[in-house]
């Protein structure tokens, strides 16, 4: 009780340094929380290019001014129709049983089977074994292993759960050639609920759907390498058309870009914030050095000078990071430009783990200047 | 009871070669108990050296040291902290007070580290404080009090553990004439109590109020 006493005086003797460590930590903490998450997010966005791997593949948009209804292989020559196959998504709204809309993308069987989604829970289609309807969720809702149950008696399985802000095949953009990327023919935090297999589809399908509509693009994959030219120059009568390996490379690329200019600011910042909060805490250590000087005299020893250091230390880390969790929401929304990523709970562990660490680091190495030397000549000299 | 140095020897590295030179030089010395000694000599001649290794402050190079019939070489860390804290007070030139705390914090510190309730802690120490003329200082920063003052606050916390041993390095060092007479009777009248005083020193007035004065040369006592 009475070591808590003095540890107690210890922090508040230095309150201003204090004070501002504390500050610097929740700050620290917010740009750090929103670095990482922009780190994991470059990943996972670098996950899709592993999508329809050794295909030879060719993204398609129709122009604008064709109808949704635009059935472009109607106008293709015939000699070409043998040649190639075609997939694309459907967007469905389904009535479940509690009266809620459920807005759904059908994928076809290709889709399920060539593209790569970083799964938060659960399988991905092609893992999945069981009888029953399966769909993946987006974005929680519900958890793999629950069945979502419609109004017209049918019901799914949720087998997988992918976060909002994943990736996914969608569709929805035009791809220029040339300039395309990934990035037109995915996107995140789309506006629907679930991904189900096709009618048809060898998984098994939800029937009953209410409005249906077709995705702006489609996939035109070549089975005979040979009409490959003849069917690009065809399709560009109608629309804007690139090859899925060029936007790959150019997604790959963009993100490699991105990433490394992220990671030159993360590490920046990381080495701003160790400075910054390992100087501040640095100088105030000193300080407290000749006091541990004078309380080694009085008969307090090494290790426990440094219990003691520890818990003044781990105070003033764990109540700023109090601090922090309790104003992050109100934080978060006024600096969304480093706050766009993915934030996991873990996150929030590795950010205490290295406060502690620089905490640690500078207090300790200023103890153990303290007890290495003769302290009382320390002692002096910081008297000085 | 006594303490016993037997061909002790401290050696300091110098900084930024691999040398190293001697600060205490073959030492022995037995002080008994309550016995007042003065330890004289030069700047650099191992005064203040001997003196932190009496207080286990620091540890002997080589030769033995024997604390009260223990073996100093075979205490540990913890054990050489607890000893500090009950069975000596140290005094020091520049009083070693933690500045921006009260006199009465500062004389509390050596029973904070036990288990004492805080309370009774506090009723010592004000005690104490009267025991050296200074009880109505007690609420006061020690930052803001005269030399003589702050070396008497450094003795009442020295004494506030009731330690056997009295250990001073020039407590009247920072001191006008007055003050230092203050400091010798207050060192005096522990001596009369039975604590056994050591006193290094360069004033010849606190030296010639000890029993017996001892004179270093060179890390050695001739
Ligand atoms: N921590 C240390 N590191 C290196 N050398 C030291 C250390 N402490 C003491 N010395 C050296 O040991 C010698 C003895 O020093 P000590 O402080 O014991 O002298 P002193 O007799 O107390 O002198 P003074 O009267 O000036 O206080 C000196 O030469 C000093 O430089
Ligand atoms: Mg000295």
């Amino acid at each position: 009780m009475n070591r808590i006493r003095i540890a107690w005086r210890l922090i508040t003797r230095r309150k201003w340094t204090v004070f501002l460590l504390a500050v610097e930590i929740i700050l620290s903490s917010v740009v750090l929380l929103g670095m990482a998450g922009r780190l994991i997010f470059i990943k996972d966005a670098i996950q899709i290019t592993e999508t329809f791997q050794g295909e030879d593949a060719y993204y398609f948009t129709p122009r604008s001014y064709y109808s949704p209804d635009f059935e472009v292989e109607s106008y293709i020559s015939p000699r070409l129709r043998e040649k190639y196959e075609k997939s694309e998504i459907h967007t469905v709204e389904y009535e479940k049983k509690d009266g809620a809309f459920l807005n759904a993308m059908v994928y076809d069987d290709f889709l399920i089977d060539h593209v790569e989604i970083a799964m938060e829970a659960g399988v991905w289609f092609t893992e999945y074994e069981g009888e029953a309807v399966p769909a993946v969720v987006i974005g929680g809702g519900c958890g793999a292993g629950e069945y979502i149950e419609l109004k017209n008696g049918q019901s799914c399985l949720v087998i997988g759960v992918i976060s909002r802000d994943t990736y996914v095949a969608a569709f929805e953009q035009s791809a220029s050639s040339g300039m395309a990327s990934l990035e037109n023919l995915v996107a995140s935090n789309v506006g629907y609920d679930i991904i189900v297999p096709c009618a048809g589809s060898r998984y098994g399908s939800i029937r009953g759907g209410l409005a249906e509509e077709r995705q702006p693009s489609e996939i035109f994959v070549i089975k005979d390498k040979g009409a490959a030219r003849a069917l690009q120059e065809e399709l560009l009568q109608y629309g804007d058309i690139s090859s899925i390996d060029e936007m790959k490379q150019n997604y790959a690329a963009d993100n490699r870009d991105f990433g490394i200019t992220n990671g030159i600011i993360a590490l920046v910042f990381l080495v701003l914030t160790m400075v910054g909060i390992g100087g501040l805490n640095g100088i105030q250590s000193l300080k407290n050095a000749k006091i541990y000087a004078v309380l080694y005299i009085l008969g307090l020893s090494r290790r426990k000078c440094m219990i003691l250091e520890a818990i003044n230390t781990f105070t003033v880390i764990g109540v700023s990071f109090l601090v922090f969790l309790l104003v992050d929401d109100k934080i978060a929304p006024l600096i969304t430009p480093v706050r766009s990523g993915k934030i996991y709970g873990w996150m929030y562990g590795g950010i205490v783990l290295y406060f502690a660490l620089i905490y640690l680091l500078t207090s300790f190495s200023s103890i153990r200047t303290a007890a290495r030397c003769d302290v009382i000549e320390l002692y002096r000299k910081e008297k000085e | 009871m006594s303490l016993k140095l037997l061909h002790v020897y401290k050696r300091f590295g110098i900084d930024g070669t691999s040398n190293f030179q001697e600060a205490l030089k073959d030492v022995s010395l037995e002080i008994e108990k309550g016995e007042m000694l003065a330890i004289k000599g030069r700047s650099g001649a191992g005064k203040s050296t001997l003196l932190h290794i009496i207080g286990l402050l620091d540890t002997v190079d080589e030769g033995s040291y024997d604390f009260d019939g223990m073996a100093v070489e075979g205490l540990d860390n913890g054990e050489a902290a607890r000893l500090r804290n009950t069975k000596i007070g140290f005094v020091l030139q520049d009083f070693g007070l933690i500045e921006d705390d009260t006199v009465l914090y500062n004389v509390c510190l050596p029973l904070m580290f036990g288990s004492t309730p805080y309370k009774k802690i506090k009723q010592i120490a004000a005690d104490k404080l009267d025991q050296v003329g200074i009880g109505s200082l007690a609420g006061k920063k020690a930052a803001v009090l005269s030399g003589g003052e702050k070396q008497r606050v450094a003795i009442a916390r020295a004494l506030v553990n009731g330690p056997d041993y009295i250990l001073a390095d020039e407590p009247t060092g920072a001191l006008d004439t007055d003050n230092a007479d203050k400091i010798i009777n207050i060192m005096q009248e522990l001596h009369r109590e039975g604590k056994t005083i050591v006193i290094v020193t360069h004033d010849d007035a606190v030296a010639n109020a000890c029993g017996r004065v001892i004179c270093m040369e060179d890390g050695r006592i001739p």
